[in-house]
Order: C-alpha cells, then structure tokens, then sequence
C-alpha cells in the first residue's frame, strides 16, 4: 500500500501545477462576458433606463433609499424638506423673522373684516 | 479603470460587472476560469476539449446570473463548482468515455541525467495521479479534487455537493484509501519508497 504522506506529497504537487487555461479560452470566455453585457445594456437603454450599478456599503445603501423614494432627486427634495422643518422647529421667531424678512409683526390674514368683538 | 480591481472580492466584482464594468468582467475571467477549468480537466478524466466546454458554459451561466446575484447566497467560486460539478455530470452521463485512461499510460520514468531523470519521475507521479483520480468512483473524485486539489474547506465542499460534511468526509477518506490502493501497484516505477 502507498504511504500516506507519499499521497499527501503527491496531492500537494498537483494542486501546484493546475492544468492551465490556454489564452484562446480566456479569449473566448471574455468574450461571451463582454457580448452579455452588451447585451444587457442594449435591453436597459432601449428599455429607457440606465443599467443597475450595484454599489456596495454606504452607497449601496444610499441607492437603495433612492429607489425606495422614487430616484435621487425625490430624495434630495424630501430631505431638503426634512433639514427646512428642523431648521424652522429650532429657530427662535426673531431669527426667523430675518430668514424670510419679516418685520416681526403679526400678519394680518383678513384685513378688510372687522371682528364684532372689537367693535366698541 | 483605474481602481484595483485584482483586490476586490469575486462577489463585488460580479457586482461591477453587472453594473457594466468590463474590467471586472478581465479579473474574473482569469481568476475563475482555470480554477473551474482543472476541477473540469479532472471530473472529465482528463478530456480537455470537454472541460473547456464546461468552464466556458459555467461563465456563461455566471454572467447571466450577475444582475440578480444577491451576496449572501453563496460565494462567486462555491456557486461556480456546483454549476461545473452538474455540467460535468451531464457530460459523463450522456457518454462513458469509450477509450478509459488507465494508470498504464503514465509514462516510466526514463533512465537520463538526474534533473531530467527527476522531472520525467515527477510528471509521471503526476500523470499516473490523474489516471488513479479517473478511475475513483465519481463522488469520490469530486470530493478529493475538491479538498485536495482546488483546496476547499469541507463545509465548501458541502455546499458544492449538497450533501452534509460528514459525508465529504467519508468520500474524502474513501478515495483517499482508493487513490493509494491504485497507485500501488506503481510505487517502486513511480520512485515512491517504503
């Protein structure tokens, strides 16, 4: 019987030396790569869309709340919206007044009326 | 592209590719397709033309799936082995190979200068290894090209083969034992001593 570590030896030295992939075949596996992504972007434009970038992490995720809201500039308006009422929620009055240049006063909403309770 | 592509993972570069990246779709083709190529060469008996077909229908099958791979499925190269392991399948189903290779048609190592001499000695160990891996029961081979060979963990292997670890285990260790018994016969004309 063969001794074990002549096997392992001869297992090792095989494992080292894969049969190598001939150029031709690298060539033609690009290719097939490279047709199929065409492909696929030819269909995404026709279809009027850009293809998926799938992005990783951070951005990925970023990719995915955009989709989720219907694109990225449904996005940057909702969240414009959502920094605009914070800011309004944490000014106090008077600076306010002075973003959207205000006096300060009161407004008068209905100026032709005159309320019977301030008649005299 | 400028970023280093040869870094990333198999899994994000799939994901680029699908994307539309072209060189991602570079880096996979040659870190995918000799490792899917040697376990087809060795499923296949060593029938080359078969197992070119194999790895290039593999990739295929790979850049179709790209835009709908998901991350935590299964790695890029495990998913990889259980398509070729499948496609090999098919392959020996539809025809036993008619002409067997069998460890006779190693070469002897020839009586020449020791460096030649060692190297004709080592490429006759090796090709009466591929003769012995032929003729193991095909689950056996799988398992042994796999673990010992392409260098996957036995749980990766599980996954390939669909079958638990224990077993990957037991093929592994059974045609191991196969292996040896096969090789036996050869030890003294292969240099093996002891």
């Amino acid at each position: 019987m063969m001794q074990d570590q002549d096997l392992d030896r001869l297992l090792a030295r095989a494992a080292a030396a894969p049969p190598p992939a001939s150029p031709a075949l690298l060539d033609r596996v690009l290719n097939d790569a490279l047709a199929e992504q065409g492909r696929r972007l030819d269909k995404a434009r026709k279809a009027g869309r850009k293809p998926q970038r799938q992005r990783l992490g951070v951005a990925g995720g970023l990719d995915r709340l955009a989709e989720a809201f219907g694109g990225g500039p449904m996005l940057a308006g909702v969240l414009a919206a959502a920094c605009a009422g914070l800011a309004i929620g944490f000014l106090e009055p008077g600076t306010l007044d002075l973003l959207v240049g205000g006096g300060g006063d009161l407004a008068d909403l209905f100026p032709e009326i005159d309320f019977p309770m301030m008649e005299g | 592209m400028a970023y280093d592509a040869e870094d990333r993972s198999d899994e994000a570069l799939l994901a680029l590719y699908a994307g539309g990246d072209p060189w991602a779709a570079r880096v996979l083709t040659r870190r995918i397709t000799p490792r899917v190529l040697g376990y087809a060469t060795r499923m296949l008996a060593g029938d080359r033309a078969e197992a070119e077909d194999v790895a290039q229908e593999t990739l295929l099958r790979l850049w179709r799936i790209a835009p709908d791979w998901r991350q935590k499925d299964a790695s890029v190269t495990t998913w990889a082995y259980r398509v070729a392991t499948n496609l090999c399948i098919d392959r020996q189903r539809s025809r036993r190979r008619k002409a067997q290779v069998t460890l006779e048609d190693a070469p002897e190592p020839a009586d020449l200068s020791p460096s030649v001499a060692e190297r004709l000695q080592d490429d006759g160990r090796l090709s009466a290894l591929e003769a012995a891996l032929a003729r193991l029961p095909d689950r056996q081979r799988q398992a042994v090209v796999l673990r010992h060979l392409e260098g996957l963990s036995n749980h990766e292997i599980a996954l390939v083969m669909e079958i638990g670890v224990e077993a990957v285990e037991s093929l592994t260790a059974r045609g191991k034992r196969g292996l040896a018994a096969l090789l036996s016969g050869r030890r003294d004309a292969l240099g093996f001593e002891g």
